[in-house]
């Protein structure tokens, strides 16, 4: 060993710090209906909102100040950690730099139309021909077709079937189940029944033949009191209505992978995991809302965004958040640089010090779950509460070293 | 082998239960909580400590999968449990003297029904050896 190596001071673990800056501001993704409420919300807890909009226009401001709207604008860059991330917006063919406390991901859900069902319309396009007062005689829902239809489509279905059986249409609803898990749908359900829409249940692909001006559907009855020599209906209906079906957005995984966050099995944001249920993430500071989590309806959607607006409210407090809880520390004399800790952190916590060549975990970023304690080849970190020696005092004190 | 039980517990999960479980009493006297903030902080050489203390028998109580706060700590845990029964395989101890248990927090029942299988198990186990 040289001199010059033996005189190398002893690099010591970085200190916990005790509060964490929490810059007041906040990035939004997406200016739907989901990302425009956090947004408003936001603003009114006297937070500061970038909102990155892909299309040309988003939900209006009405002039709030703090608020910068970028348009046609695409997040291509995240760093940091919760209270002071650094993020690349690519705005117009511009590249902007913005520091946020806290980021919100409400990008939207990829739609298509029920496949290969002929003489069909969209929720969409009914809703259009009735705005448009065009008389109808008899339509028909076909509701549960590829995949169940989400709770949001299914009560737009019900709404539009009520409206069209008190202009005197006569409405037949076909469904695998009538959902009604939502403020206010079962009373829907009962009004549209007494206005004479006739809910069939029905599992398997009615058969369906176009006739001159209308179509016919064949399909099974499977409601309980239909008997086996009643159950095949033969209906007939002008309109045959279908939901659309739902994909997540091709742009979901790109995304994921720049904000370190997972996806689920059918590629939404946010594995089912009761713990994220009101849209937290694996990262402190990174929230997801709305449909990119699944379809979800209106009236679900604008909750889930205020009560985010209010945690993050809360979470960016004034400027700065105690560190209120409980953060491993890497000793860099024994640490090997393997970044182990990096992998396995399930928060996103472990980084690397380029000049102390040892890894650091990020206070703003740890929960102090100790995946990494355990994990460590080089018994390198430490967490204060939950060290090695707390954790077996109780039971290794007689004898055992 | 002093015939205590060793119970690792995941703060968020298996302390909660183990709270209920004491409310609901039955729990034995040989039992030793030992709280971890999530079950993936547990690592082999704990769960061997435990042994060498004299533990007869250690359960691990963490979240049910897909509920785990630390989204993977859980599914560490399990492993490191099977890992660990491997080693105590090898020097000749019973690996089911080592238990791994999902368990949500309102689930004292059963966890007093683990501690209870285990109890009889370690002892079953004495008398034949």
């Amino acid at each position: 060993m040289t001199a010059q190596e033996m005189a190398k001071p002893v690099r010591k673990p970085l200190a916990v710090p005790e509060k964490v800056p929490a810059t007041q501001r906040v990035l939004v993704v997406g200016g739907g209906v989901s990302g425009g409420t956090a947004a408003r919300m936001l603003l009114g807890f006297g937070l500061e909102v970038v909102l990155v909009e892909k299309g040309a226009g988003a939900q209006p401001f009405e002039g709030q100040a703090g608020a910068e709207l970028l348009t046609e604008a695409r997040l291509v860059g995240l760093e940091g950690n919760f209270g002071d991330f650094k993020a690349t917006i690519e705005a117009g063919g511009q590249i902007v730099w913005r520091t946020v406390g806290a980021v919100v991901v409400a990008v939207g859900v990829r739609t298509e139309p029920a496949k290969e069902v002929p003489l069909a319309i969209t929720l969409t396009d009914f809703r259009r021909r009735m705005a448009a007062g065009e008389p109808i005689r008899n339509v028909c829902f076909l509701m549960d077709l590829e995949q169940s239809t989400p709770l949001a489509e299914f009560s737009l279905g019900l709404q539009f079937a009520f409206e069209a059986a008190q202009k005197k249409t006569s409405v037949y609803f076909l469904c695998r189940d009538v959902k009604v898990a939502e403020e206010g749908l079962e009373r829907l359900y009962r009004s549209a029944r007494e206005e004479g829409v006739l809910f069939i249940k029905n599992e398997a692909r009615p058969t369906i033949a176009p006739l001159a001006e209308a179509a016919s559907i064949q399909v099974m009855d499977l409601s309980p009191g239909a008997g086996s020599h009643l159950s095949r209906l033969c209906l007939t209906a002008e309109v045959i209505v279908v939901p659309e079906a739902f994909f997540p957005s091709e742009d979901n995984p790109g995304l994921a992978a720049l904000l370190a966050t997972d996806l689920d099995t059918k590629g939404y944001f946010q594995p089912a995991n009761v713990r994220l249920a009101v849209g937290r993430t694996n990262r402190r500071g990174l929230f997801v809302l709305g449909d990119c989590r699944g379809p979800s309806s209106v009236a679900e959607t604008i909750e889930r965004a205020e009560a985010t607006a209010q945690e993050i409210a809360s979470l960016l407090g004034e400027g700065e958040k105690k560190v209120d809880w409980p953060v491993a520390v890497v000793d860099p004399e024994k640490c090997a640089y393997c970044l182990t800790c990096n992998r396995i952190c399930p928060h996103k916590a472990a980084g690397m010090n380029l000049e102390e060549e040892s890894a650091v975990i990020y206070a703003s970023a740890c929960y102090g779950c100790g995946l990494c304690v355990a994990e460590c080849p080089s018994v390198a970190i430490t967490i204060e509460k939950f060290s090695d020696a707390a954790l077996v005092s109780s039971f290794a004190s007689g004898g055992a070293g | 082998m002093n015939g205590k039980l060793v119970a690792f517990c995941c703060e968020r999960s298996g302390m909660v239960a183990w709270q209920e479980a004491q409310a609901n009493g039955g729990l034995p006297a040989e039992l030793e909580v030992v709280a971890v903030p999530c079950a993936g902080r547990i690592g082999m050489v704990h769960l061997l400590k435990a042994f060498e203390g004299g533990a007869a028998g250690v359960m691990v109580f963490a979240c049910i999968k897909d509920s785990c706060d630390s989204l993977r700590g859980n599914l560490h845990a399990e492993k490191r449990c099977e890992s660990t029964r491997a080693i105590l395989r090898s020097v000749g101890m019973e690996p089911e003297r080592l238990e791994f248990c999902s368990i949500a927090p309102p689930m004292g029942a059963e966890f007093s029904e683990v501690v209870r299988t285990m109890m009889e198990k370690v002892s079953s186990e004495e008398r034949e050896g």
